[in-house]
């Protein structure tokens, strides 16, 4: 308890007895706030807020009760944990407070007046950065010369230029709307109130983060670093949290209700909506064209199965879904190899010390940066029928080559119901083998020269190098690409999203997936409930997939290539 | 080094700061994308505008949202929020938020933020979804603040405003009810490769249609002559949306639902003659395959005739390097063209904490002013039924021939209505679905005629 001891003349910090009391009153503070938040949250009637913003305020603020409850005891009573708990809650606050009252000040919807203004006033912005230009490299020439006048005098022109222009950037921006709205909303009560509380919990984890008060606390340098690692980590952890971690566990929340997606209405219910979505009944029929009359009520036909001789009648509580699950486990067979393979074999032919090999490299990865949307449209347009360049391509082959027999009218390629599939599959596979094939030549950097030499010297061929070395060497990067590939396929939704219209799914759910299935669910049919739970068995699918390919890769792996 | 960082920092701050600009450059915003035409079209129509809120109380803040088409239509709409705004000083702050663009889940992200309290007070929503907000309680009655006011909606055209007032409790419209005014309304035409139908030696349909000859038989034969020329040239193209098969089975005297709107009726006589012509047009290679987009190949120049709404004129304008016009739809065994009325409305969001603020902004967003300023731009019908705002409508020219979508207006079109009785997406889905199968030649009209009403049941209320 050294660090109690009476101040010394002139030490004007806090005593620390003071200073932990204050933030202890602090904390109470905030442990009312955060009661009054739950209360708030937990109104009904009119006032009654959307449940998901309820549960949200309400989850939120307990743990924000407890953790001040804890703080304000624990910091005066020197418990260890108390300090580093104090300064978690306290950076919250800070960093809560600060969006809020940037929010209050219009800091958020001005960003896209930011670039208005940016556009109004491009010429002057870009002699500010000539200007700013010129003094960097009159930097890096006196880092050099640092006697030199030519450079200082470069210098010198550099910040009158940029000064310069800087005021005909104002006057042309004309900033004094923005200021006055500012000046405006600072003097607002409610905007005075978030900065000081903001300000308030920055001079509270300042205290709490000096060194004397973590002497006191007895605090380890391990639960030190713990700390400054955890604020590096924290514009990384606060956004995974709040735009995935929660949302995640809100829809594991929300699959177990009834829920409509309005908000309007909602029932507990239980694993109702996964047995909704994973029911099926089997049974036989004497007749290959039977019905719903075969199956349990409630259940719809997904399709007849001709066995032995037998008819057999596969039904299904939620068909659409079912499709959706058969749709893309063809789309997964199909789509992945065509979009591993062609990289595996591209990727050593551009591994190569070829003239003219970067170039190809970067053609190759413009389909992968390409905006989907875009890429789907031209594709839409190429599959047209009439007048797409594919049945063009078809009929002029077919005016050549004798063998070609194209269709008179063009083939529907996306309307018809047994190629408006494997279409998506070619518009997926194209977009990501050239990532597939950086990937793949990333993997062949790490493969030691050394092995293609000693192949050579026995006399190995071409083929057999590739399928004795680089196969084998490339392992792991292949597994990392059929896993990160094969998620991409399971979660499809943007391609078959604009590709198929009017209905997306269609024709007739040939290309409906369990993205657009639950898509529908949530916005068409006011399911939200019930979409999360497919969402759900969706995660559950991708999960068993990638874990089952972690085990099969387990054994044998070999060096060499991404791990 | 101090000074130099402090200098430079200053130097990044104020231009941050100046970027940001001034209020007035924010509703400029909200159009960026915009051509030259946008910012002509705001300056006119704030200028032109002189539409007050009476009852705008002090300090109200409203937004409000529609789906423009394009960018010229964004501006038109962000030059209307701004004279309503202009006109009512500090009592009330309009902000217009332009919603996606055709196609996009409009509706979806409506009611995403209308689940978490952060929708417009006020905003556009397309005339099948009136039920399906109404049922879930997200919009409001404006019936009451319409009586108060004495508000008088004979002006518009009578079939949205069924739907408009339409008390579900009842199963009737009802004069105390008023889910919304509608913004505009749109009929089907045929787009006309009038280069193409001229090479093919076919009669003009334009002139056919002047001499009262144009119907399902000469149709068919401009279609077959097109198609005629061979390659990739096609007599007809439409997509495979509803409203397009839908319109063979209205001009056969058919249609969707029983007259009460309450039960299904694809698979009367009528319904059936019309869905047989459509896959017969089909059937016979005279169309661009059904599903398959139809507006790319009218836009190259190789297909003589296109379905499609007024919406599609600006692009037909931007896209078409031949000779183009349009006609109105043949006449149909049912006496016919079979026409749809489309329509959307604006509405009142039901937590809106201004409704009287909500309902008067509502009134100036349908006044025949402001739908004389839309309807200059070409892609929108006034709906209603003003002279003026119809011969604003009547200027734009191409196409030469506005007047077929007047004419199909006169024509006893269908309108395009929410189902008060099920759930729309729900009987859209199903029906889709089939009646692709029939036009593909996957079912049997006769096995479609049998099942279709008992395959759409679940979309009806019990």
């Amino acid at each position: 308890m050294s660090s109690l001891r009476r101040r010394a003349p002139g030490d004007h910090r806090l005593s620390l007895r003071t200073g932990l009391m204050l933030v202890s009153v602090w904390h109470a503070i905030g442990a009312a706030a955060a009661l009054v938040l739950v209360l708030l949250a937990s109104r009904t009637g009119e006032q009654e807020l959307p449940w998901k913003v309820s549960i949200f305020l309400r989850v939120f603020g307990l743990a924000a009760l407890i953790a001040h409850v804890y703080a304000s005891f624990g910091v005066v009573r020197g418990h260890r944990r108390a300090r580093s708990v104090s300064l978690v809650v306290n950076y919250l606050v800070m960093v809560i407070m600060s969006v809020a009252a940037l929010h209050q000040l219009g800091a958020f919807t001005g960003i896209g007046t930011l670039g208005e203004g940016f556009n109004k006033a491009f010429v002057p912005f870009l002699v500010v950065l000539v200007g700013l230009l010129w003094v960097l490299v009159a930097g890096q020439l006196l880092t050099q010369r640092p006697t030199a006048r030519g450079p200082l005098a470069l210098r010198r022109a550099g910040w009158i230029l940029a000064a310069a222009a800087g005021v005909w950037f104002v006057i042309v921006a004309d900033p004094s709307g923005m200021l006055s709205a500012v000046g405006d909303q600072i003097t607002e009560p409610i905007t005075l109130g978030t900065i000081a509380v903001a300000a308030a919990a920055a001079l509270a984890m300042k205290f709490i983060w000096a060194r004397r008060v973590a002497r006191h606390f007895g605090t380890t340098s391990g639960e030190e670093q713990t700390l400054s690692g955890l604020a590096f980590l924290s514009p990384n952890l606060l956004g995974f949290a709040t735009f995935f971690a929660f949302p995640l566990l809100l829809s594991l929340w929300v699959s177990f209700y009834d829920s409509k997606t309005t908000g309007t209405g909602r029932s507990f219910v239980g694993l109702g909506n996964y047995v909704e979505a994973l029911s099926i009944d089997f049974s036989s029929s004497s007749s290959g064209n039977a019905g719903v009359e075969v199956l349990k009520p409630g259940y719809q036909v997904l399709m007849h199965l001709d066995w032995f001789g037998s008819h057999w009648v596969l039904g299904a509580r939620d068909v659409i879904f079912w499709t959706s699950l058969r749709n893309i486990m063809i789309f997964l067979l199909l789509a992945v190899p065509l979009a591993v393979l062609p990289a595996l074999i591209l990727s050593s032919i551009l591994a190569s010390h070829l003239p003219g090999m970067k170039v190809f490299r970067a053609i190759y990865f413009v389909p992968s940066v390409a905006g989907v949307i875009g890429v789907a449209i031209i594709w839409g347009q190429m599959f047209q029928s009439t007048v797409g360049w594919i049945n063009y391509l078809i009929r002029r082959a077919g005016e050549i080559l004798p063998f070609v027999d194209p269709p008179a009218n063009g083939h529907p390629w996306l309307s018809d119901n047994s190629t408006a599939l494997l279409a998506m599959v070619v518009v997926f596979a194209w977009m990501s083998f050239g990532f597939n094939t950086v990937l793949y030549l990333a993997g062949h950097q790490s493969i030691p020269k050394d092995l293609y030499e000693a192949a050579e010297i026995d006399g190995a061929n071409t083929w057999q190098i590739f399928k004795r070395i680089t196969v084998p060497q490339l392992r792991n990067t292949t597994f990392y690409v059929l896993i990160t590939t094969s998620i991409l396929a399971l979660q499809l939704f943007d391609i078959v999203w604009i590709l198929s219209t009017p209905q997306p799914g269609g024709p007739d759910n040939a290309t409906m997936t369990p993205v657009i299935a639950l898509y529908n669910e949530a916005f068409k049919d006011n399911r939200q409930g019930y979409a999360s739970a497919l969402a759900w068995v969706l995660f559950l699918i991708i999960f068993a997939f990638t874990f089952a390919q972690f085990r099969r890769d387990k054994d044998g792996a070999t060096s060499g290539g991404l791990s | 080094m101090h000074t130099r960082k402090w200098a430079t920092a200053l130097i990044a701050l104020s231009l941050v700061a100046a970027a940001c600009g001034d209020d007035e450059s924010s509703s400029e915003t909200t159009v960026a994308g915009g051509t030259e035409t946008t910012a002509a079209a705001v300056e006119t129509t704030a200028a032109a505008v002189d539409t007050t809120l009476a009852a705008g109380g002090d300090g109200v803040e409203l937004r409000w949202r529609t789906r423009p088409d394009n960018d010229a239509e964004a501006g038109v709409y962000a030059g209307i929020s701004d004279g309503i705004d202009a006109a009512n000083g500090d009592a009330v702050s309009l902000s217009y938020e332009p919603g996606t663009n055709e196609g996009s889940p409009y509706q979806d992200q409506l009611v995403t933020e209308i689940a978490n309290g952060t929708a417009p007070d006020v905003f556009w929503i397309p005339g099948t979804d009136i039920a399906r907000f109404q049922k879930e309680g997200l919009i409001l009655d404006l019936g009451p603040l319409a009586a108060a006011d004495g508000f008088d909606s004979s002006e518009f055209y009578p079939e949205p405003m069924y739907h408009l007032t339409y008390d579900p409790a009842a199963g009737a419209p009802s004069s105390d009810i008023l889910w919304g005014l509608p913004r505009d309304v749109s009929t089907f035409a045929l787009y006309l490769n009038n280069d193409l139908i001229a090479e093919a030696g076919a009669d003009d349909p334009r002139a056919l249609a002047a001499a009262g000859e144009w119907d399902w038989a000469a149709f068919q034969d401009v279609a077959t002559k097109v198609t005629a020329l061979g390659g990739a040239d096609k007599g007809f193209a439409m997509s495979s949306w509803w409203a397009n098969y839908g319109l063979f089975m209205n001009a056969a005297g058919g249609g969707f639902f029983t007259e009460d709107r309450t039960a299904c009726a694809l698979d009367t006589d009528e319904s059936i003659a019309g869905l047989t012509q459509a896959k017969a047009i089909f059937d016979a290679g005279l169309a661009v395959p059904f599903g398959e987009d139809g507006e790319a190949p009218w836009k190259a120049g190789t297909v003589g005739m296109f379905v499609n709404g007024r919406w599609a004129t600006p692009g037909a304008r931007a896209d078409a390097n031949f000779n183009w016009d349009v006609v109105e739809l043949p006449q149909g065994p049912g006496g016919s063209q079979g026409n749809w009325l489309f329509w959307g409305a604006y509405v009142v969001n039901a937590k809106t904490a201004h409704p009287q603020e909500a309902w008067e902004l509502v009134q100036a967003l349908t006044t025949a002013d402001t739908q004389a300023q839309i309807s200059e731009l070409g892609a929108n019908i006034p709906s209603r039924k003003s002279d003026a705002a119809i011969d604003a409508f009547l200027t734009f020219t191409p196409p030469e021939n506005n007047q077929a979508f007047i004419n199909a207006l006169a024509d006893s079109p269908t309108a395009e209505g929410p189902l008060w009785a099920g759930d729309w997406p729900t009987f859209d889905t199903a029906m889709n679905d089939a009646v692709t199968a029939v036009i593909n030649g996957e079912r049997t009209i006769e096995d479609y005629q049998a099942k279709i009403c008992s395959e759409t049941a679940a979309a009806f209320d019990s």
